[in-house]
């Protein structure tokens, strides 16, 4: 409501999260559980003095740098910048409930940044001992980083007492936090391993060193996509009612993502423990396939995670479109024209007729409107109100949806959507506002131009 | 209706003083290391070509590239922080309006960070092609792009009286996000940058060679190139900041009343890193390069201060942050301090063991 609305013709503004998120939720999980395995798979080839294996994880390390310091860490800022373009008042919400969490990360991956570099251009002059505790730092940051992040992002699902009390302890550690660490370290941990079963089939490693990183990479594959379903399902039972249902009501995802998760988990634990299965077996086409398998089964509960907490950005505190539930009254008593302050700005310049003399915008003055005029008004309140989510003719797009609805039953539909759909916020406006709404819709879901 | 945002209701969550420290002290970091991406990408690109010891001084600057980019990205994020905590509002909207080229700041980053990566590691690996070598040069040119919208961010969020016709063409009550609010004040901001990134790198190839490389002359009856490039750059970084900074005074010089030692440190601080240079020209030693570097950092704090008491008078004629009421976190803050003290200690620790690594033999994989 405070700030300019963004729009973004086809795909939406907020559409362009996931674009910047999905890849760098790969990265970021990548470079925690790389930074797991590396520690435990450096500290087993000092054990045992396997030097093929510890080659192999050199060249591993180089890698993982090359992903996650540079792909992660500026797809990291990325996100950031694309949810603010996005979802200004979400974002403010989180940088003053949060500021010291986010700058205790920054030192977190300071120290983790600093760690793999170390790895990456001094491996070979680090004795083993040195090596092995520089591998533990970078997987300690990394799994800070992670922590902290995963309260910061359940917190928008489950705010919890925070609402209330607006302490940070009460947001942080709110009923999703535990499950989602639980769920977030698997994840690393096992989309970590089975890239490792990528990149070791197609880097033509010798065969002795195939097989026992294969076996190695399968086994703790395996334990992350067991606390992928442990964390997963606590999850699902510490998220509030209305997550849950929603997620019920999303059955295609949710069983996407657990048949991905399901058969990760099967085809790990045969490659891991099963007496019949032979490392030969897994070939590059396999080994991409398990990788897209496992990579499909995070990015679609990122989905359901996106998807459950509609239509809040941050629950019972902000709706997906930059209201708050508590300001929902006051907006409807005096006009959404009257408080959003850019809808203001360019009515105020495109259509001065509307606004008398004391600046506000009335039921009187926009019946005294041209058609055209107040289907613009229509239009700049449609933008604010509902073109976060839904474009006019792209993604989620709503004119194809009320080409075949009446006026009136438009209207009613948007006087009423939270109640017609859980996911949809409260109509925030006066009846003659949700009227202009309405006009501009009936006439653009049939060709017209405004 | 004014277009600034009301801010936001949850208010500021620690006193203003120190929301302003950590932001300076974020930025200093970060100009630093910018600094050295900034002018030194091209500088070591055009010195690696040459032979002797120009020529390993840039390929050493060169090839610690990727380590000041990473550590320049993650220290901008400090002041970006701590800028949205104080003034969400301006931010805010501002990236909005200029959402497009604000945004493109992120790929184009990538693109040029794994530019420079290609061009370091076929160096490393005596496989330079054409093409690899060539990888740094786009690279070196789009870090000097994206510069200027940045500057153009910074300039535009202090001046809301410009904000409705950077807004431009609508769509619809929305933002295009097509606006770039280039006037002269940000191209004076973005010179006065790239003077002082001049004179960084600078101080930094002479730091290099002495302190960091402790690299003997090649030849000692010859005299040594290397200390007349580093006062030529410091020099010509000096006149950038100054054609720069003198006309850009008459924007910021109000807001500098009473602060004359901050003026004085701000503006003659190039000058006073200048006189270091010359002195290290006189006799280059390890002394002299620690000098120089130390005289270049302070003048890089004066002028982050300087950019802060700047910004902090420009809003101020629009929007009071002292007023903003404070909701102390006080358990969080200790949390953050407590994580900081703990981590310089590993990073302190991590510095020593590879400064020892650095000296080890390498041993097998």
């Amino acid at each position: 409501m405070e700030y300019p609305f963004w729009h973004v013709p086809g795909l939406g503004s907020t559409m362009l999260i996931p674009v910047v998120a999905l890849p760098h939720v790969l990265v970021s999980h990548f470079a925690v559980g790389g930074g797991i395995l590396l520690w435990l798979g450096i500290r087993h080839a000092h054990r045992t003095d396997d030097g093929p294996f510890l080659g192999y994880l050199c060249r591993l390390t180089r890698f993982f740098v090359l992903v996650t310091a540079v792909f992660g860490a500026i797809t990291g800022v990325g996100i950031w910048w694309t949810i603010a373009l996005a979802s200004p008042e979400a974002t403010s919400t989180l940088i003053h409930a949060f500021v010291f969490g986010w700058a205790t990360e920054w030192v977190a991956f300071v120290v983790e940044l600093l760690a793999a570099f170390g790895l990456f251009y001094l491996w070979d002059r680090l004795g083993p001992p040195a090596r092995e505790r520089v591998a533990l730092t970078y997987a300690v940051a990394a799994w800070i980083s992670l922590v902290l992040i995963t309260g910061i992002l359940a917190f928008m699902v489950s705010a919890g007492r925070w609402v209330e009390s607006r302490s940070f302890w009460d947001g942080f550690l709110n009923p999703t936090f535990l499950p989602g660490v639980v769920a977030r370290t698997g994840g690393a941990v096992a989309i970590t391993g089975l890239w490792v079963f990528l990149h070791v089939t197609l880097t033509g490693q010798a065969e002795r060193v195939r097989v026992h990183v294969v076996t190695w990479a399968a086994r703790w594959s395996f334990v992350g996509v067991a606390l992928i379903a442990v964390g997963g399902a606590w999850w699902y039972a510490a998220a509030p009612a209305y997550v849950q249902a929603k997620l019920l009501a999303a059955p295609a995802v949710l069983i996407i993502s657990s048949v991905c998760i399901g058969a990760t988990m099967l085809l790990t634990a045969a490659i891991a423990f099963g007496p019949f299965w032979r490392s030969e077996w897994l070939v590059p086409p396999l080994a991409g396939l398990l990788f897209l398998m496992g990579a499909t089964g995070m990015v679609s509960g990122e989905f359901l995670r996106e998807a459950g907490r509609k239509p809040y950005t941050i629950e019972r505190y902000l709706y997906s479109n930059g209201l708050r539930p508590s300001d929902v009254e006051a907006v409807r008593a005096d006009g959404f024209l009257n408080r959003s302050r850019w809808a203001r700005v360019h009515l105020g310049r495109d259509v001065p007729a509307l606004f008398g003399a004391d600046g506000r915008a009335t039921p009187e003055a926009a019946a005294g409107l041209g058609g055209a005029e107040r289907r613009q008004v229509g239009e700049v309140i449609y933008e604010h109100q509902c073109g976060t989510c839904h474009t006019r003719m792209g993604y989620n797009a709503l004119l194809p949806r009320v080409r075949h609805a009446s006026p009136e039953t438009l209207e009613l539909m948007i006087l009423r959507m939270d109640e017609l759909s859980s996911a949809m916020p409260p109509w925030a406006g006066r009846p003659w506002e949700a009227a202009a709404v309405v006009e501009y819709l009936t006439h653009a879901a049939h060709g017209g131009d405004r | 209706m004014s277009p600034i945002p009301t801010f936001d209701a949850l208010g500021l969550p620690a006193p203003l003083w120190l929301l302003w420290g950590l932001k300076v002290f974020g930025f200093w970091i970060h100009l630093f290391f910018m600094n050295l991406w900034f002018a030194g990408l091209l500088v070591g690109l055009v010195l690696a070509r040459r032979p002797g010891p120009l020529g390993t001084s840039g390929r050493k600057l060169v090839g610690s590239m990727p380590i000041f980019i990473a550590f320049g990205v993650n220290a901008g994020i400090v002041p970006l922080l701590f800028l949205q905590v104080v003034y969400p509002q301006f931010f805010y909207t501002t990236t909005i309006l200029q959402a497009w080229a604000w945004l493109a700041i992120v790929p184009l980053v990538l693109i040029a960070y794994y530019g420079v990566y290609v061009d370091v590691l076929a160096r490393k690996a005596e496989r330079s092609t054409r093409w690899t070598s060539g990888a740094g040069w786009p690279a070196a040119l789009v870090f000097i792009g994206v510069g200027i919208v940045l500057s153009t961010e910074m300039q535009l969020l202090t001046r809301p009286e410009q904000w409705v016709d950077v807004a431009g063409a609508t769509t619809a009550g929305a933002v295009a996000g097509t606006g770039l609010a280039l006037d002269r004040a940000a191209f004076l901001r973005y010179a006065m940058t790239f003077g002082l990134a001049l004179g960084t790198v600078g101080a930094y190839l002479a730091f290099e060679r002495h302190v960091l490389r402790r690299a003997p002359a090649d030849n000692p009856t010859e005299r040594d190139p290397l200390p007349r490039l580093v006062v030529a750059l410091i020099a010509a970084g000096l006149a950038v900041f100054a054609g720069a900074a003198l006309p850009y005074l008459a924007v910021a010089g109000p807001y500098l009343e009473g602060w004359a030692w901050l003026r004085i440190v701000a503006g003659a601080g190039p000058a006073v890193a200048l006189v270091g240079g010359v002195l290290y020209l006189r006799r280059p030693a390890r002394a002299t390069a620690s000098l120089v570097l130390g005289l270049q950092l302070l003048s890089l704090l004066g002028n982050a201060v300087a950019r802060q008491v700047v910004q902090i008078g420009e809003i101020g004629r629009v929007f009071d942050a002292a007023s903003v009421p404070v909701a102390l976190q006080v358990s969080p803050i200790v949390l953050f301090l407590v994580t900081l003290a703990l981590g310089l200690v590993v990073v302190t620790w991590l510095l020593v063991t590879f400064a020892h690594a650095a000296t080890a033999k390498p041993a097998r994989a």
